[in-house]
């Protein structure tokens, strides 16, 4: 097959579902609405599948035709490129998409949303496609942009709900600051490469050897603002948790799996400039470090089941960050990869308990739900040790090469993520205790009502449990003797070197982190297996209202910013258009109209005396324009 | 020789007979006068070769001989995107209007036909005279528009705008009468082509520029002459509306393209100046956009605040900036249309042009909310809608210029998304209102909504041939020395 019919394959079926299950889903069946969804990134998976056999190794581009041509050489092609890398992140977003497609069908059985749901789901995924496969950066964008338009409309799905508007909202300009510092960054690269495809900026960057070029500084830092909007970095993360609103199905499909993983990719994409850039990479392993351990430690006291995973979330987006830090790229991918297996996975997981039990979300009213969810807290256990990085499953490898890459770069680093690991086994498995140990804590009328989800949702939830025990096999540590499959693949895309340490090094860290990861699964089910999560005490430390409070960043954020915009809007209306602008217009004739009292009987008409008072005003202005 | 001013002909002669026509036909026959352009202007445009003859369809006549003013207008590549934009949106507008209960009478189509002639032959105009001509020719139907048909604070706000634009209309006269004088030998019968290639000493460029610049800044509006535009907004009638915001606004960005090649090195010597200038203005729109509670407002707010971004575009003086300025003159002018339009959808049904009068109409009217998400889409510049390349445009040729500029007017981008999402989601989103106190759409306003969402996204896709002539509207620079 050639590789323009592979893409059209891959690119257009989502688009092709959200046509017509936006257009006509109102009128057709459900089932009929359910398999087109389904069918979509279904036959992009497919096609990727077959992308993979034909063109693995060699880096295609398919142009279908140009968009827009700038200045000189900057022509803005609607192509695309499908090398390894877009094609690792092609299974991860048709793969795991498909799969929560299919979760869908039985989680959004009754709602009434439902050909709406679909669509944007497919939209999202259209526009992920796009993100990934874009071969230039504004086609990069335009997915990018597309994802956060998707991530609005499902944030605010039950849009019955203000608060939930208010979340959606929230996301979307949020992320807008991200995006535009992602513009200037391209507008400025535009202007010292003078090419914005990823091969043309590639081979202008390639040829220069200088470290720190102040240029790039600014373009690696503003691309990096972007990045932390999208994947929710400090001090732009706020918004994930609050896209928690949304239905669970799209938490672990948007906010978890893929779309918020766009950042990673993003600097993996463009990883030749952040190589030349140690200033950079250095403002991005802080910001990483900050950004796991501020939302770990906010995860400790969160009692909401998908609050606690959001900042979960955003803890392992700051690990992947500070992957990309000190230049490990690939292994960024190995766990973005491994992440959207157990993310998505416990995710649906939180899906099907909050689904047994009727929408509800606090974990200090559930408990003892492993006696009637069998499956799922059979799942739910899998995702759990693998997020927390028990051996061998697939969060354990992709956690430890993050950590030993960042121990041979920044031992600050290491500390920082290993501290953040070991939070990340204490609030995974206070939840799992609280949820599925104990007993029920919630109203004995819905303990009666807990059922198992049915088949449509555990099928893909069983999938997605193989695949986080199995998706460390994609990259096994250099000192089993095995070849590191992800990085086998990837390096004809994204030049680095294998990460590796010391073997006394590396079975020390087995060894520990197999160690404190079963002490702390102990104490946790010690303390919140029988009882749930304690309630908050009265007079609370510091730290702890710190935490409780989310770090009031929030609140910062509300005085600081938004407050004061608002007033200034407000202020500019009657201050300055009322105010300032309309008496300065007028001044001049208030004066005349005062000083010439008695003449007033000379004057004729008011349109005349006003002419010339505005004519004098305006005069005015147009003398202090001149005198500047 | 007279294919060019047949385009002015034609909604003319439709408005004279509307007038004395009765109120049954006046609407229709003011809707073919629209199409009939619509199909002329792209009938003009399928055959016009930009590469050849950059000025085509040429009609002169001599005006007074002694004085070598002549009447001058034509078709090239500066005006295609506008004059189609005065096409659609006037047809769409009338279109509008076409709806139960309504009571307009002749008299206001044939006011619409007069605005819409002259809107044609503003565009067109190839020397200043003419330019100039049809810049005031404007005002009088509009003014009378506002005046007959507007809402119950019309006098004031008509006032305001009027006397506003008279006084920088004088200010342009008194320059366009000195360039006149000044150049009359070289004026010729070749349009703005040889008209730039006159030179003017510094000296006069600035006072010149500046009587110029006042003029337009009024005219769009610019920060800080925007004053008069939301209480005309909030009083004129909505169809009507939707062509003084969508074209209108316009008229002062086009003038800028117009003359801004005369005035070059003034142009490079206050750029430092105007270009923040206009971005305040840009920022300072959104932020009181985002706090207004009345839909008109915040829709005049949100054109006021887009208009300085196109502005500042223009002023740098680049290719990707008139480029740019002209799409994005084309994206806003739809988008504009379109979120007007919708607010005289909503308005007609619920009675206020408060937002808190109105919430959850996504459950009644799916298709309404649908079509009105594409054009707020737009007009915050989402990629793969027309107002994002436009947007690119501008904030490129501005970063170029300035980086950081490009970082302050881009606010806009977020600040846009702010107060565009706070007007949708009030509106369309929260408790829906009982069932089946929503009248749905009437077929005409399906129209409308569906020929500016196509567009939107179409243009969004396909923007390459309408924003490359605005290249060819460039190479005027070439005969200028560079900064």
């Amino acid at each position: 097959m050639n590789p323009e019919l592979i893409l059209h394959l891959i690119l257009w079926p989502p688009l092709a579902g959200f046509l017509i299950n936006g257009i006509l889903g109102n009128h057709m069946p459900k089932w009929l609405v359910s398999a087109i969804a389904c069918c979509a990134p279904l036959l992009s998976f497919t096609a990727s599948a077959v992308a993979f056999s034909q063109l693995a190794g060699q880096a295609t581009t398919v142009k279908l035709y140009t968009w827009f041509v700038g200045e000189g050489s900057a022509i803005v092609d609607f192509s695309f490129l499908i090398d390894n890398l877009s094609m690792v992140m092609l299974f991860v977003v048709t793969g795991v998409g498909t799969l929560i497609h299919v979760y869908s069908i039985g989680y959004m059985a009754e709602d009434r949303g439902f050909h709406r749901f679909f669509a944007y789901l497919n939209l999202f995924v259209f526009f992920m496609l796009l993100l990934v496969l874009g071969s230039n950066l504004v086609v990069l964008f335009a997915g990018w942009e597309g994802v956060g338009l998707c991530s609005f409309l499902l944030i605010g799905f039950w849009y019955d709900n203000l608060e939930y508007n208010k979340a959606a909202t929230k996301a979307f300009v949020m992320n807008r600051i991200g995006d535009l510092a992602f513009l200037v960054a391209i507008f400025l690269t535009i202007y010292t490469t003078g090419a914005v495809s990823f091969a043309d900026v590639h081979d202008t960057m390639s040829n220069d050897v200088q470290l720190n070029d102040p240029a790039y500084i600014a373009i690696s830092l503003l691309f990096f603002i972007g990045v932390c909007g999208k994947s929710a970095q400090i001090p732009l993360f706020t918004w994930l948790p609050d896209a928690m609103a949304g239905p669970t199905p799209v938490s672990a499909l948007i906010h978890a799996a893929t779309m918020v993983t766009a950042g990673i990719y993003l600097i993996a994409r463009m990883h030749f400039m952040y190589d030349l850039v140690p200033v950079t990479q250095l403002v991005i392993g802080i910001t990483g470090c900050l950004t796991a351990l501020v939302a770990a430690t906010i995860a400790l006291k969160q009692n909401d089941i998908k609050k606690i995973l959001a900042y979960s979330t955003v803890s392992q987006l700051g690990f992947m960050a500070v992957a990309l830090a000190v230049g490990a790229y690939i292994t960024a991918i190995f766990h973005l990869v491994t992440h959207a297996f157990f993310k998505a996975l416990l995710f649906l997981g939180a899906g099907s308990v909050i689904h047994g039990l009727h929408g509800e979300q606090d974990i200090r009213r559930m408990g003892g739900l492993r006696k009637k969810m069998r499956w799922t807290y059979g799942v739910m256990l899998v995702g759990t040790l693998a997020i927390a990085g028990l051996p061998p499953l697939s969060g354990f490898f992709s956690k430890d090469e993050i950590l030993m890459a960042a121990h041979s770069h920044n031992i600050g680093f290491f500390i920082a993520l290993a501290l953040a690991s070991a939070f990340t086994a204490w609030y995974m498995f206070r939840m799992f205790a609280s949820v599925f140990h104990g007993a029920f804590r919630g109203k004995d009328a819905t303990w009666d009502h807990v059922h198992e989800a049915p088949w449509s949702m555990r099928g893909p939830l069983v999938v997605l449990a193989v695949l986080s025990v199995a998706g460390g096999l994609l990259g096994l540590p250099a000192v089993t003797g095995q070849s590191h499959r992800l990085y086998k693949f990837l390096v004809p895309s994204i030049v680095q070197g294998r990460v590796s340490a010391s073997h006394a090094f590396e079975f020390a860290l087995w060894g520990i982190s197999l160690v404190v990861i079963l002490a702390l699964l102990v104490i946790c089910f010690k303390r919140y297996g029988s009882s749930g999560p304690s309630e908050p005490s009265v007079t609370p430390s510091l730290f702890e209202r710190l935490l409780v409070n989310k770090y009031f960043i929030d609140e910062i954020y509300e005085r600081l910013l938004v407050r004061p915009l608002k007033m200034a809007g407000s202020w500019l209306m009657h201050r300055g258009d009322y105010g300032i602008i309309d008496r300065v217009v007028h001044f001049p004739g208030k004066v005349v109209e005062s000083g010439a009292f008695a003449l007033r009987n000379l004057q004729d008409g008011r349109l005349s005396s006003y002419l010339l008072y505005s004519a004098v005003a305006l005069l005015v202005f147009l003398t202090l324009f001149l005198i500047f | 020789m007279y294919l060019a001013a047949l385009l002015i002909a034609i909604p003319l002669t439709s408005a004279l007979i509307a007038f004395f026509a009765g109120k049954r036909i006046a609407p229709y026959l003011s809707l073919a006068s629209g199409v009939a352009s619509l199909f002329y202007f792209l009938l003009l445009m399928g055959s016009y070769d930009v590469v050849k003859n950059y000025l085509s369809y040429n009609t002169s006549l001599s005006w007074i001989p002694e004085m070598r003013i002549f009447f001058h207008v034509g078709f090239d590549a500066a005006a295609v995107l506008p004059l189609l934009l005065t096409q659609l949106i006037v047809t769409l507008s009338t279109l509008a209007t076409l709806v139960r209960g309504n009571d307009r009478n002749a008299a206001y189509y044939g006011l619409i036909g007069l605005t819409h002639a002259a809107l044609n032959g503003f565009f067109m105009a190839q020397n200043p005279v003419t330019f100039y001509l049809f810049f005031e020719a404007t005002l009088i139907p509009v003014y009378f528009l506002v005046l007959q048909y507007g809402g119950p604070d019309r006098r004031k706000a008509v006032f305001k705008f009027f006397l506003y634009t008279v006084f920088g209309g004088l200010l342009m006269l008194a320059a366009i009468v000195f360039l006149q004088f000044h150049m009359r030998e070289h004026l010729s019968l070749a349009g703005w082509d040889d008209f730039y290639k006159n030179k003017l000493d510094l000296k006069y460029q600035y006072w010149l520029f500046a009587a110029f610049f006042i003029a337009f800044a009024i005219k769009t509006p610019l920060f800080p002459f925007h004053t008069w535009q939301a209480d005309l907004y909030a009083q004129a009638d909505r169809p009507s509306l939707m062509i003084i915001a969508a074209v209108m606004s316009k008229m002062g960005v086009f003038g800028l393209i117009r003359f801004d090649f005369l005035f070059v090195e003034a142009i490079y010597r206050w750029q430092y100046l105007l270009i923040p200038l206009c971005l305040i203005g840009v920022v300072y729109g959104a932020l009181v956009a985002w706090r207004q509670n009345d839909m008109i407002r915040i829709l005049a707010y949100s054109s006021f605040s887009h208009l300085g971004l196109i502005a500042a575009g223009i002023l740098t003086m680049a290719n990707l900036g008139i480029q740019g300025g002209l799409f994005a003159m084309l994206a806003h002018g739809l988008a504009a249309a379109g979120l007007f339009f919708v607010a005289d959808v909503l308005i007609r049904r619920t009675g206020t042009t408060q937002l808190d009068g109105i919430s959850g109409l996504a459950h009644l009217q799916p298709r309404l909310s649908a079509y009105f998400f594409v054009i707020v889409l737009s007009a915050i510049g989402l990629p793969l809608t027309c107002g994002f390349v436009g947007e690119f445009y501008l904030l490129w040729c501005i970063a170029e210029y300035k980086p950081y500029l490009a970082m302050f007017g881009g606010l806009t981008l977020i600040l846009g998304a702010a107060y565009l999402l706070r007007l949708y989601q009030k509106t369309m989103f929260g408790k829906s209102p009982e069932q089946g106190t929503f009248q749905g759409l009437s077929l005409s306003e399906d129209y409308v909504l569906i020929v500016i969402g196509l567009l939107v996204i179409v243009l969004g896709f396909f923007p390459i041939h309408w924003i490359g002539l605005g290249q060819y509207a460039f190479r005027f620079m070439n005969h200028l020395p560079a900064n």
